[in-house]
């Protein structure tokens, strides 16, 4: 629960201030929220499996969003941005509908 | 963390032992089959050996950190990535406000500038009529009619033209037309310069193209794809109405290369042309008739309406 508190904390924050992010970066954000999406997803799954591990969580988070944006950057400068952002996206999805469903099983039993 | 599938040798957890009839798909089974950390076991066993539980729980300074962090991540995100297509429309939406506001602002100002004109005219007609003569009255009035200072009413013809009903369709392979540049089908400046050209050597007394009166200071131009009269953007149709004498204007239109060039137009690029006498219509008054170099050679001034030396008919 205290996370899902720290989680809607960051939401209003980053509603109520709106941080303009810098140009450069735009293009790795949408990457970036899905790879939040997979590690947030990952971690209800581990705790619903009872091995959630916080540092794992942390570090499960970051590297996911540098490696997502490293691979963009990459693609960009090789002329294939849009390539790989498509990948990233498609890997990251299998991901999370996976833990989805088995956040699911967890919950319903079904 | 290795993010994303990753080849691996070792069969998964989930697999029976030996050789597997999907073994050549080793990337979609990784990544179907193991979507969940494989660093969370890990952890737990490490942690089982040191005696601890399981899981570290969620309730850790870390854990609602990084939670805060993923939230902004979210929201800064949905935000930042919605305002791109709104600011581009915003700018958008904005422009089209300007060009609609300037053309208000234009339509504005040449009907005050219509009413101021009919004001001087009149105070000019009370000028003339408290002084001396006739004379100059009536030959103001003709030179200001003739010039398109005036409105102008009477019988006449009116020709519209209009684009081919497939313009830049499969008649592009039919008929392409010789000038460079051109779209077929599509009505240019230079068919209503041809026309209006026409229609004054037809013998037409005032000539109006889709309400912008023709003087001696008007253009029939091309800018980009829109035809411009008095520097105004027309839309099609076009409508030319000339005032004059209907039976002369008719067959002397006909009679003439403008006609026969209107005829060409309908029958090879199928453009569309169709002219039909009218009893009475009027012309609006020219907007703007203001000259600022050219002078009347004559000592004597002239009032403010200028009066072209050589007009338009």
């Amino acid at each position: 629960m205290i996370p899902l508190l720290g989680l809607v904390a960051g939401v209003l924050v980053g509603l109520l201030w709106g941080p303009d992010v810098p140009l450069f970066l735009q293009p790795y954000l949408p990457i970036a929220v899905i790879a939040a999406l997979d590690a947030v997803f990952g971690a209800v799954r581990a705790v619903l499996d009872g091995i959630f591990n916080d540092k794992v969580f942390v570090v499960s988070f970051l590297a996911n969003v540098v490696v997502a944006a490293f691979i963009v950057f990459l693609g960009d400068q090789l002329g294939v941005g849009s390539q790989l952002s498509t990948g990233v996206v498609v890997v990251l999805g299998v991901r999370i509908f996976s833990n989805v469903a088995s956040i699911r099983r967890h919950l319903f039993k079904a | 963390m290795t993010p994303g599938p990753r080849r691996h040798e070792e069969p998964t957890p989930t697999t029976v032992p030996g050789r597997r009839p999907d073994e050549s798909m080793t990337l979609l089974i990784s990544m179907m089959e193991r979507p969940l950390d494989p660093g969370y076991a890990a952890a737990a066993d490490r942690r089982e050996a040191q005696g601890l539980s399981r899981s570290t729980g969620t309730r850790t300074a870390t854990v609602i950190v990084a939670s805060m962090v993923v939230g902004l991540l979210l929201a800064v995100g949905a935000v930042a990535l919605r305002r791109p297509s709104t600011s581009a429309q915003r700018a958008r939406a904005e422009v089209i406000s300007q060009v609609e506001a300037r053309r208000a602002t234009v339509d504005r100002q040449s009907t005050q500038l219509r009413t101021l004109q009919a004001q001087v005219d009149s105070l000019q007609a009370q000028a003339l009529a408290a002084g001396q003569g006739d004379q100059t009255r009536s030959q103001l009035a003709a030179l200001s009619l003739a010039a398109g200072a005036e409105p102008v009413t009477g019988p006449g013809v009116r020709l519209e033209l209009d684009d081919a009903v497939d313009s830049g369709g499969d008649s592009a392979d039919a008929n392409p037309r010789t000038q460079p540049g051109e779209q077929d089908g599509k009505v240019l400046s230079k068919d209503l310069q041809i026309i209006v050209n026409g229609l004054w050597e037809a013998g037409a007394e005032a000539i109006s193209v889709n309400g912008q009166r023709l003087t001696s200071r008007s253009a029939i131009r091309f800018a980009g794809e829109a035809i411009l009269v008095n520097y105004r953007p027309l839309t099609r149709p076009y409508r030319i109405e000339a005032v004059g004498s209907t039976n002369q204007l008719q067959s002397g239109f006909a009679a003439s290369d403008a006609g026969s060039y209107a005829r060409a137009l309908s029958d090879n690029y199928g453009i569309r042309v169709s002219m039909d006498p009218v009893k009475s219509m009027t012309l609006p008054a020219a907007p703007s008739l203001t000259v600022r170099s050219a002078q009347v050679p004559r000592p004597t001034p002239q009032p403010t309406t200028p009066t072209p030396t050589e007009s338009s008919p």
